[in-house]
């Protein structure tokens, strides 16, 4: 990746970034957590009821049950952490450029100058709107021959 | 009619009538009441049984799991040797513990409140031998004892009492399981074994869950058990179960 293209902040004060990031972390934090606690209690609930015998759960399960629940205390915040940064960084793709488009357009209105094309990251999305800017741009202060 | 029928039929109609007279002295709010508490006394008490394990049947403990601990201990259904022909015969659990730990369960939803006795008959043919162990874990060998299970929608949030038959320990000792403080154990017969001579117990469930947790139970019973378990000891156990009845007295 080009130096110039390394994103270097991963939030654009945008509110269409707001909103795709709630997307997208929602997207992934409710299948992890639904399906990560369907799974927490079946698996208890299913061997809990297998032992049966309160001496038993209390001497086998117990134990296990507090040593997976401190690897989760460990676990979890890591794994929210790797979510909002892979959520920050969907976001910023679709945010970003929509950013930019909007700040080159400002800068061209107020300067008076067509010429410049827009660019984007190579890695951003709307890269075909961003070329029919360009192109509609390019087309217009063309000059008539 | 006769005499005779004049005077039967005057033993029903007048209590009814003294009935009647009773309840219409009552304010009109109160008569519900009156007259549910009047029938209330009028039939006899009856007792409400929700489940009896007779143990009559050979395959007596098939609907009954085996929950192994330490090994597994020998439950089986045997039969008195009185001489009664086969249909007449009565069974009962004989359970012989070597060095071993396990229990017999039985899966049955009910709720105390509604069905708060307990009953059964029991006696120990042999106890574990306690006398060269100290660790508590080691200790809890018994030769006879009866669980009930509460349990809740997870599994951490049970709560159990077990009824125990020990040696040497005096009735009403209420000792606290090696285990988990969710475990409550009550001693309810203290003494030698006496291999010949049946012990009924009746219990009311509701009224030791209170007394054994400080709190009215939340939770439905979910299970009873059963068990002889002298894995701690290295010892042998030996306790028979008969005739366990559950509902209201």
């Amino acid at each position: 990746m080009n130096q110039k293209d390394r994103r270097k902040t991963l939030f654009v004060n945008h509110t269409i970034q707001w909103h795709y990031l709630k997307i997208v972390a929602l997207a992934m934090f409710l299948p992890t957590f639904l399906a990560t606690a369907c799974l927490y209690y079946l698996i208890w609930q299913t061997v809990a009821h297998e032992l049966a015998l309160p001496e038993l759960i209390a001497h086998a399960l117990f134990p296990a049950f507090h040593r997976v629940n401190q690897i989760i205390g460990f676990g979890l915040p890591i794994v929210c952490g790797l979510i909002l940064f892979f959520a920050l960084h969907l976001s910023h793709q679709l945010a970003g450029p929509l950013y930019r488009i909007e700040k080159e357009l400002e800068t061209m209105v107020e300067t008076h100058d067509f010429t410049k094309p827009i660019r984007i990251r190579p890695r951003d999305q709307l890269h075909s709107l961003v070329e029919k800017i360009n192109r509609t741009l390019h087309t217009a202060t063309r000059k008539p021959h | 009619m006769d005499r005779k029928r004049i005077v039967r039929l005057s033993f029903i109609l007048l209590p009814l009538l003294f009935l009647f007279l009773q309840i219409l002295w009552q304010p009109p709010s109160q008569r519900p009441q009156k007259i549910q508490r009047a029938f209330q006394a009028l039939v006899p008490p009856l007792g409400i049984i929700l489940h009896y394990f007779d143990f009559n049947e050979r395959n007596a403990l098939a609907r009954w799991e085996d929950k192994m601990f330490q090994g597994r201990v020998a439950y089986w259904i045997d039969f008195d040797d009185s001489g009664a022909r086969l249909p007449a015969r009565q069974g009962f659990i004989h359970a012989k513990s070597i060095g071993a730990t396990s229990a017999i369960f039985y899966r049955i939803k009910f709720n105390v409140t509604d069905y708060p006795s307990l009953s059964w008959k029991w006696r120990v043919g042999k106890f574990p031998d306690k006398s060269k162990v100290l660790d508590p874990k080691k200790r809890d060998d018994f030769a006879a004892r009866f669980y009930v299970v509460f349990v809740s929608r997870f599994f951490t949030n049970f709560h159990c009492i077990e009824y125990l038959w020990d040696e040497f320990l005096p009735e009403g000792t209420i000792l606290k399981s090696p285990y988990t403080d969710r475990i409550k154990q009550i001693v309810i017969q203290s003494g030698p074994a006496s291999s010949s001579e049946w012990v009924q117990e009746t219990q009311n469930v509701f009224e030791d869950y209170k007394k054994l947790f400080g709190k009215p139970p939340k939770m439905k019973v979910a299970a009873i058990a059963l068990m002889t378990n002298a894995s701690g000891t290295q010892t042998e156990a030996e306790g028979f179960f008969d005739d366990i009845k559950i509902g209201k007295p």
